[in-house]
């Protein structure tokens, strides 16, 4: 056991210390050969055999090792790089090191801080730190600097190759950064010689400044002899970098505009880049325009496309053929805007669609509040009416539109519109569809008043319009009331759809869910769970809470039994021009088998699980007529036709075998399936399609065939997803264009329709006639029915007449009966003296429909009235 | 003139000690006490422990070595050096440097003695 004095640890301790800075300078590790040496020192002591180590026995054995001396270099001195300046080893000075590390390291870590605090920069111009990946490269700048400028100060070598590589990064990212903040330079210089603030925008040309300083120093840390490794190898990985966490970015901007192209092969080549790497959410960015916020820093990009981004209608487009989705059907893209103070600086959520005739993308801060619907259904009349109230609530800072569009019950009219103004209800004005829009806009749109406007866009589909839904938490409600026939399938049961959204602006919050109510008759809901009740007058009602998914899904279906030997029924039309009753019959007509079925089947991504259930509804087609099967796909594709059910097998395997993508062009497919059908008299055209949310080719030509030839091929619709479609919306109003209602599988729905034009089928049909007696009207013992009837009639009549290319008398037809149409809409105003400006006349409360109706109502108030009198007599005795 | 000799002396082993550190560590490890004592000796290459163990150092921090540490019952813990494939090839660099160096040296010699 050897025992050091403690003079001897001094003097040991003193040596190390002053061979230390020595060692640093020459490239070795200090800690190492301090160790080295107070191990080869004990084995000297050891094989000395010395018990006790004295100060004099330190002296003499260091002065046998002798001082490490300055070493040769390890190898010939390098040729100086050209990336760096000459090595120095001139200590850094307190002022020189302390503005070092500020602008290195403290400054771009308080900016990157700050912006991700505030959203200062992405409220004001783009976001520069869009993924969490941005912000680890922004931060590594300030974290390169920090290590850096610690080995200078303290003059430790020892990680200064990895140090090198580090900073070669460093410059990289910086520079890159530097670029991007270029254009704010100038205003940040003025800032700061006018306001003294405007520091943040040259915090990243600072800490270029900064990273070439420290490399400097770094490289004349251990004098000339040893080169700084890793610059440029270190740059390329900084670069490399960048590339990595923009090439989402950039790849998406490069196929968006490369699908905009005008050069058909070029825009297919955008579409297929962007549906095999296409980044969904970029794309949806671009949905909601250049909204500053929105952007983010895509510099690559940007020099690709020549500085040129596609227009948010192009994007839309663009988003719906590579995703097969609405834009506006998935929620608004998660954005870093500016929080705090910032936040007045931007809303990023402009709306470009306010007072115009499309939903537009999803408002920031809008929401349904509140939605109910209330029906009553006539079963022997076969009718049903629905009211949806429907309150909207806006937590943004501007007051905003709120838009939908809603699919009606098949066969459905809007009969009623309500407003509440100041906690009371107004009633719409119905007339020509272009004056009623044009009334909105003046209200909505220049003075910025009360208005809602709700128009047709496409068979059994609105448009519903309401401003200003008050900022800062303010709300709206309206209302609309639904005049439907009940779809017969079975002369002792009727169906009700319920009215759904299709498309909207504003959000549902999670857990949001309508409250329905239905009274009268013995109903029973499928797909859905609702309560069945007796209320105190001893009426049945079915009442509950229903999702959005639920109300909008084709099983959501109410029956309601009904008497299968129902007599007609008759009503009295008060809202016609001359006297009239109308008068309504069901009967059974015999089915009519097409001679040719041309089946066009949308080719879009969300088809794709339902082709399957297509293909096994279609093979199920048994009658001897030709079968075509068309696929919208980027062309249009006929997969086989057929005279005997046998050679229909391969159609229907390449159908089940198609591979969907993206969102197609079903517009093609129909006006070839048109022509097909037009060459051949008892074809019938049956599309099955998803939403399609924007429209490619012109729709012209097959709007001419039917106005042309109304008689023509009927073209029957079935919508296999609800969401909005614009080609049926360019078919609104047309004649032989119908609707397959959807009440339950795609399979089962499609077969339903198959089976109805079977040969030896008979299908229920609803007839109304208008007559001129109460008599004719009272004929076979019709029963007395309600105004809805006449509401019934009055809609064909209208869509009769608008076939016949008489939109003049149909709008008046439609107005008188108050009936939004194709040729009609309905409008709430806030005053009068709107009204009166815009030339309306706001329907009377008392000639509108309401739950319970107007007559029930007044047997209700008669007999209330009748009870009071009663109890009061009896209370006089 | 001895200062002069002297200074040459310096400038003459300075490339040398590597190459005679590298050599020592050709065909097995040493630990340093040992691989300090075998170069220390080599005559005329003037070295101190003062010098070598920094040396030792750069060459590790260099990746021309590689060292280990293992306890050992006859005294302090051994740290042993081993050449690193770097380290051969630069020692193989070294050396075919200094033949091609020597015999250039020895033909001036040579040429010398004969006129």
């Amino acid at each position: 056991m050897t025992t050091w004095t403690t003079a001897a640890k001094a003097e040991l301790e003193n040596y190390f210390n002053r061979i230390r800075p020595g060692l640093s300078a020459s490239g070795a590790d200090p800690d190492e050969v301090i160790e080295d040496l107070r191990r080869h020192l004990d084995a000297e002591i050891a094989a000395a055999q010395l018990t006790v180590v004295s100060e004099q026995d330190v002296r003499r054995l260091l002065a046998r090792i002798g001082a490490p001396e300055a070493p040769p270099p390890a190898n010939p001195p390098p040729a100086p790089t050209p990336d760096v300046p000459p090595p120095t080893t001139k200590p850094m000075g307190f002022v020189a090191s302390g503005w070092l590390l500020f602008i290195g390291a403290i400054l771009p870590a308080a900016t990157l801080v700050l912006e991700a605090a505030t959203g200062m920069c992405a409220g004001a111009f783009f976001d520069p730190i869009p993924t969490v990946w941005h912000m680890a490269l922004v931060a590594f700048v300030p974290f390169a600097n920090g290590w850096t400028w610690l080995a200078v100060r303290s003059g430790d070598p020892r990680r200064r190759d990895l140090l090198g590589w580090l900073n070669g990064a460093a410059i990289a990212i910086a520079t890159f950064h530097a670029f991007i903040f270029f254009p704010l330079l100038l205003p940040g210089v003025f800032a700061l010689l006018f306001f003294g603030w405007g520091l943040l925008p040259m915090s990243p040309l600072l800490a270029l400044i900064a990273a070439v300083a420290l490399r400097r120093r770094l490289r004349g840390m251990s004098g000339a002899e040893a080169a700084l490794p890793g610059f440029w190898r270190g740059l390329a990985l900084g670069f490399v970098a960048l590339a990595l966490v923009e090439a989402p970015v950039t790849l998406t901007r490069v196929g968006t505009h490369w699908a905009a192209s005008e050069t058909r092969a070029t825009e297919l080549a955008g579409l297929r880049l962007l549906r095999t790497i296409g980044r969904e959410e970029q794309m949806l960015r671009d949905c909601y325009g250049y909204n500053r916020g929105a952007q983010n820093m895509d510099l690559l990009g940007s020099l690709f496309a020549g500085g040129q981004r596609v227009s948010p209608e192009q994007a839309r487009e663009i988003f719906y053929r590579v995703t097969g989705k609405a834009f506006n059907s998935v929620p608004a893209p998660v954005v870093r805007t500016g929080r705090g103070v910032f936040g007045e600086l931007n809303d990023w959520t402009w709306d470009e669609d306010h007072g115009g005739d499309k939903v537009g993308g999803r408002i920031r801060g809008l929401s349904l509040l509140g939605s109910r619907l209330d029906a009553v259904v006539s079963p022997g009349a076969a009718w049903s009416y629905t009211e949806w109230t429907l309150e909207f609530r806006n937590d943004s800072d501007q007051p905003r539109e709120a838009r939908a569009q809603l699919l009606l019950p098949p066969g459905g009219v809007v009969s009623r519109l309500t407003l509440w103004v100041n906690g009371e209800e107004r009633e719409a004005a119905f007339a020509d569809r272009s004056q009623v829009r044009d009334a909105y806009r003046e209200v909505a749109v220049v003075k910025r008043r009360d208005p809602v406007l709700v128009t047709t866009c496409g068979p059994d589909r609105v448009l519903m319009q309401c401003f200003p839904v008050p900022s800062g938490g303010g709300t709206m409600k309206v209302r609309l009331g639904i005049t439907a026939p009940l779809l017969l399938e079975q002369s002792s049961e009727g169906l009700i759809r319920w009215p759904a959204f299709l498309e909207r602006n504003f959000s549902l919050r999670e857990g949001f869910n309508h409250s329905l109510w239905v009274e009268d008759g013995e109903v029973k809901a499928t797909g859905v769970k609702l309560t069945s009740a007796v209320n105190s007058a001893g009426k049945t009602s079915l009442h509950g809470q229903l999702s959005n998914a639920e109300l909008t899904s084709p099983d959501s279906v109410l029956r309601v039994k009904r008497d299968p030997a129902a007599r007609p029924a008759w009503t009295r039309d008060t809202h016609s021009a001359e006297p009239q009753f109308i008068r309504q019959t069901i009967t059974e007509q015999p089915a009519t088998t097409p001679r040719r079925l041309i089946v066009v089947v949308d080719g879009s991504r969300d088809m794709q699980p339902h082709l399957r259930s297509i293909a096994a509804a279609l093979a199920s087609w048994t009658p001897p007529s030709a079968l075509t099967v068309l696929v919208a796909a980027d062309e249009v594709v006929e997969l086989g036709k057929r005279s005997a059910r046998s050679s229909d097998a391969g159609a229907l395997e390449s159908l089940t075998s198609w591979h969907a993508v993206g969102g197609q062009d079903n517009v093609p497919a129909l006006i070839r399936a048109r022509e097909l059908a037009a060459a051949e008299p008892g074809a019938v055209v049956l599309w099955l399609h998803g939403p399609q949310p924007a429209v490619f080719a012109s729709t012209e030509p097959l709007v001419q065939a039917c106005q042309r030839d109304p008689a023509g091929p009927r073209l029957y619709e079935l919508q296999v997803t609800p969401g909005p479609d614009r080609v049926t919306e360019k078919l609104d109003g047309l004649g032989g264009i119908s609707s397959v209602p959807r009440l339950g599988s795609v399979e089962a729905d499609l077969k339903r329709r198959l089976d109805s034009w079977r040969s030896g089928a008979k299908t229920l049909t609803i007839a109304r006639e208008a007559v001129a007696t109460e008599a004719a009207a009272q004929a076979d013992g019709a029963v007395a029915g309600s105004q809805h009837l006449a509401r019934l009639w009055a809609r064909d009549e209208v869509d009769r007449l608008a076939a016949q290319r008489k939109p003049a008398e149909a709008a008046k037809e439609a107005a008188r009966h108050q009936l939004v149409t194709s040729v009609s809409g309905a409008v709430v105003l806030e005053n009068q003296a709107q009204f009166d400006a815009a030339g309306l006349r706001p329907v009377d409360a008392q000639s509108v429909p309401s739950i319970p109706e107007p007559s029930a109502a007044a047997v209700l108030l008669l007999g209330g009235a009748m009870l009071l009198l009663a109890r009061r007599r009896r209370h006089r005795e | 003139m001895n200062d002069y000799f002297d200074n040459w002396i310096v400038q003459a082993r300075k490339g040398l000690v590597e190459l005679c550190v590298l050599r020592a560590l050709v065909g097995r490890e040493r630990y340093g006490y040992e691989l300090v004592k075998t170069l220390v000796d080599v005559p005329g290459l003037g070295l101190s422990e003062g010098t070598l163990y920094p040396l030792l150092s750069r060459l590790r921090v260099q990746g021309l070595v590689t060292t280990r540490l293992e306890e050992s019952t006859e005294g302090p813990a051994r740290k042993y050096y081993t050449l690193t494939p770097a380290g051969r090839s630069v020692l193989t660099l070294m050396e075919d440097y200094l033949d091609t160096l020597n015999a250039g040296a020895l033909s001036l010699r040579k040429k010398g003695a004969h006129s």
